[in-house]
């Protein structure tokens, strides 16, 4: 028996919202990899030799992630890599509110207000519950696990 | 969930095969060896350490200039440095603009380690034109650390 129409829609919504989000977050990433970089590194998360490539492969990494989720193709990896994402971000705001640091959070590209961390952190737990619904949903469309 | 891992991993591979490929074709790529050092040294800015700072803060022509708040600066400063917190840059900047173009060196420095502000300070006065840059990485810990002169209130 075939999803019903709402399931199906709502499912769409629901990718569609997280690829917004995601794209929005790696296009001024890709444009500006020297500031990204400088954002990572302020994280003190990673050795300096793997801040660049991560600056260089993360935002497209996000980007093909994304695109994954508005076109539907391969939508299952594109959401299980999103939600992934989320978490590792959220892995690292965390670290750095734990520490006290007081840094851009580098989400949506280089620039932005200092010392809104923990904001970052709940705007990011609002992205991690999208990203599990939509791929509840999409379980749900197809009866398949998502993950 | 097997499908869902292998069509992840594949798309971590195209994005970053497609980012480094864009990296080396694209004008505003950053190098991928040498961390953050490289990419400040490709945009003109020398990272220095604490020592290197110490050689070059008596040299003639040599500006320290202080990059956090002017609150931060007159609780506490490098001596004689100058302020221009990145908050108020264009406020300030057009009273060190001569002083800051006739320098043979500018060292910026911030709190140190992860403040980013001389960063920041740094990539504002090259858009400016402004050349000879360098960053204290140490930052102000590090001044303390070395028993180098500091000072509070408003010096200039």
């Amino acid at each position: 028996m075939p999803a019903p129409r709402w399931l199906i829609w709502l499912e769409r919504l629901g990718r569609w919202a997280l690829a917004g989000i995601f794209l929005a977050a790696s296009v001024p990433k890709i444009l500006d990899p020297a500031g990204f970089a400088l954002d990572i590194s302020h994280y003190q998360m990673v050795p300096d030799a793997l801040v660049n490539p991560m600056a260089i492969a993360l935002p497209w990494i996000e980007a093909v992630g994304a695109l994954a989720l508005l076109t539907g193709f391969a939508a299952e990896g594109g959401l299980l890599l999103i939600n992934l994402l989320i978490l590792a971000f959220l892995a690292g705001l965390g670290q750095a509110w734990f520490r006290g640091l007081d840094i851009d959070c580098g989400c949506f590209g280089h620039g932005g207000a200092k010392g809104h961390v923990a904001l970052a952190i709940l705007r990011d737990i609002g992205f991690l519950a999208l990203g599990l619904l939509a791929s509840w949903l999409r379980r749900r469309r197809f009866k398949t696990p998502a993950f | 969930m097997r499908r869902a891992f292998f069509q992840m991993m594949a798309l971590v591979i195209l994005g970053t095969a497609v980012g480094f490929a864009y990296n080396a074709a694209s004008p505003k790529g950053i190098p991928v060896k040498g961390g953050k050092e490289a990419v400040m040294e490709q945009q003109g800015t020398r990272m220095l350490t604490t020592d290197e700072v110490k050689f070059y803060r008596d040299e003639p022509g040599t500006l320290i200039v202080d990059a956090r708040s002017a609150e931060e600066y007159e609780l506490g400063h490098v001596a004689g440095a100058a302020s221009l917190p990145l908050d108020r840059f264009d406020a300030v900047y057009p009273r060190l603009s001569k002083e800051l173009a006739g320098a043979k060196m500018i060292i910026i420095y911030c709190s140190g380690g992860s403040c980013g502000t001389s960063e920041e300070l740094a990539k504002k006065l090259a858009e400016k034109g402004i050349k000879n840059l360098a960053i204290d990485t140490g930052g102000i810990p590090g001044w303390i650390k070395a028993k180098l002169p500091i000072k509070s209130g408003q010096e200039r």
